[in-house]
């Protein structure tokens, strides 16, 4: 059944399903609501089609992506990035710098600059903390005050850096103090915190930031890297505990900083 | 500079722009692979080739809707993928719903009343049962439009179609739904 419409639109049962999934601009749409309106097997058709679409969004069962895959799939990125990154260290010669900097004149003027990833500070920080980390672990350089005592540990770190840390004790929470460590990851003297989780060594590294944002969990060079940010720092930590060790400690943590003073 | 630190911190902000954009939609990635290959273990590896893959190629996106992107690597790995791990003669008619009810089974029973909740239970698994049954090319289509939400233009990008094609395989899916349907439910 169709029907012509005076602007030379000529809508019929064709269109239901442009018309219901919502293909049809505005003057289309209008014309075929006039189809409607005469059309009974269009009209029970389209209320069918609603109700299918109401269960297949509401009952359809649905897999979504579990803990198992997520974690193969951050492996697979860190293993995936490694095949690119050569493994050996080189200082880059004068040379090189030049052609570094003749490459960045000609992308900017080229209008390139899109395919150049600007490297953010943030992944800057990670990736300097993770550096640090692993340096101080090989180097067997734990921590540069031992002690179980918070109220020695914090004091220590006055003097030496501009950021006063904030140090809990989580002996209960099967987290103890094993006391403090002086890393640079970018440029400036930074505290890091150490706790024991059994066999594994937990770095804590803090920076001062406002405002809340929900732990998240990354894989990095094969050490487990959780960031969050509350009671006015941004906390990172890393250490070859697996996630889940890394996810007890943000939260014995987190809990016990929010009864701090 | 160190050329090495420049590669390493652009790698880092490469992953993380990566993480930010694409992996918010992996549970909808995951999901299309199940409804595509019938199983779990196959969908968990068809996905994680794909996600690889979209890494691998992530230069290459630019700006368009990082969801439909990812789901049209999703779905050209799952059809490369049955073609090399699945003989031809075998259609596939998966059955999600069976594992689904062994492995959410405690989930699917919060229906209020034991009655509705048997009831429920009973049109959720014909839907299931419908949609499992259409033609794959008629069943993807429709994930795609009804779950997805995606427009027949994203459709028809995914699928390497034309529109003309989309808008027919989802017509005659809908009309396979509706028939099943009817019967199941009434």
């Amino acid at each position: 059944m169709s029907i012509f419409e005076p602007m030379g639109f000529i809508m019929d049962c064709e269109s239901l399903h442009l018309y219901f999934d919502g293909e049809l601009d505005t003057v289309a749409a209008l014309a075929f609501e006039k189809h409607l309106e005469t059309c009974v097997q269009c009209r029970a058709d389209l209320a069918e089609f609603r109700e299918i679409r109401r269960h297949l969004q509401g009952e359809l069962s649905r897999m979504p992506a579990g803990d198992g895959l997520r974690q193969k799939i951050e492996a697979g990125l860190s293993d995936a990035q490694d095949e690119d990154t050569p493994p050996v260290r080189r200082r880059s010669t004068t040379w090189q710098k030049f052609a570094i900097a003749a490459c960045v004149v000609a992308m900017v003027s080229s209008g390139a600059t899109h395919y150049l990833e600007q490297p953010n500070e943030e992944a800057l920080w990670t990736q300097g903390i993770v550096k640090a980390h692993e340096r101080a672990m090989l180097a067997d350089h734990r921590i540069d005050v031992a002690s179980s005592n918070r109220h020695t540990v914090k004091p220590w770190f006055s003097g030496r850096t501009t950021v006063a840390p904030l140090v809990v004790d989580l002996g209960d929470a099967g987290f103890p103090l094993i006391g403090g460590r002086l890393d640079v990851p970018l440029n400036e003297a930074m505290p890091a915190l150490v706790y024991g989780a059994g066999p594994h060594v937990i770095s804590l590294y803090m920076r001062p930031a406002s405002g809340e944002a929900a732990p998240a969990l990354r894989k990095i060079d094969g050490f487990s890297v959780l960031a969050w940010t509350g009671n006015g720092f941004a906390y990172t930590v890393v250490t070859d505990a697996d996630g889940t060790e890394a996810g007890a400690f943000q939260k014995a943590f987190a809990a016990k900083a929010a009864t701090m003073p | 500079v160190d050329l090495v630190e420049l590669k390493t911190a652009q790698a880092a902000a490469q992953r993380s722009r990566f993480q930010a954009l694409v992996l918010p939609h992996l549970d909808d990635a995951t999901n299309l692979a199940w409804w595509l290959a019938g199983n779990r273990s196959d969908a968990e590896d068809i996905v994680q080739e794909a996600v690889l893959r979209a890494f691998k190629y992530f230069d290459r996106f630019s700006g368009e809707k990082a969801r439909p992107w990812l789901l049209a690597i999703v779905r050209n790995t799952c059809a490369s993928w049955m073609q090399k791990n699945r003989p031809r003669h075998l259609t596939l008619v998966g059955d999600p719903r069976s594992e689904a009810e062994m492995e959410q089974g405690a989930e699917i029973e919060t229906a209020p009343s034991p009655e509705s909740q048997s009831e429920h239970r009973e049109l959720a698994r014909e839907i299931d049962r419908a949609v499992a049954s259409l033609p794959p090319d008629f069943r993807e289509a429709i994930l795609l439009r009804e779950i997805q939400e995606l427009s027949y233009k994203e459709i028809a990008a995914v699928l390497d179609v034309p529109i003309g094609t989309v808008m027919s395989r989802i017509a005659r899916g809908r009309k396979l739904l509706q028939i099943q349907l009817k019967e199941a439910v009434g």
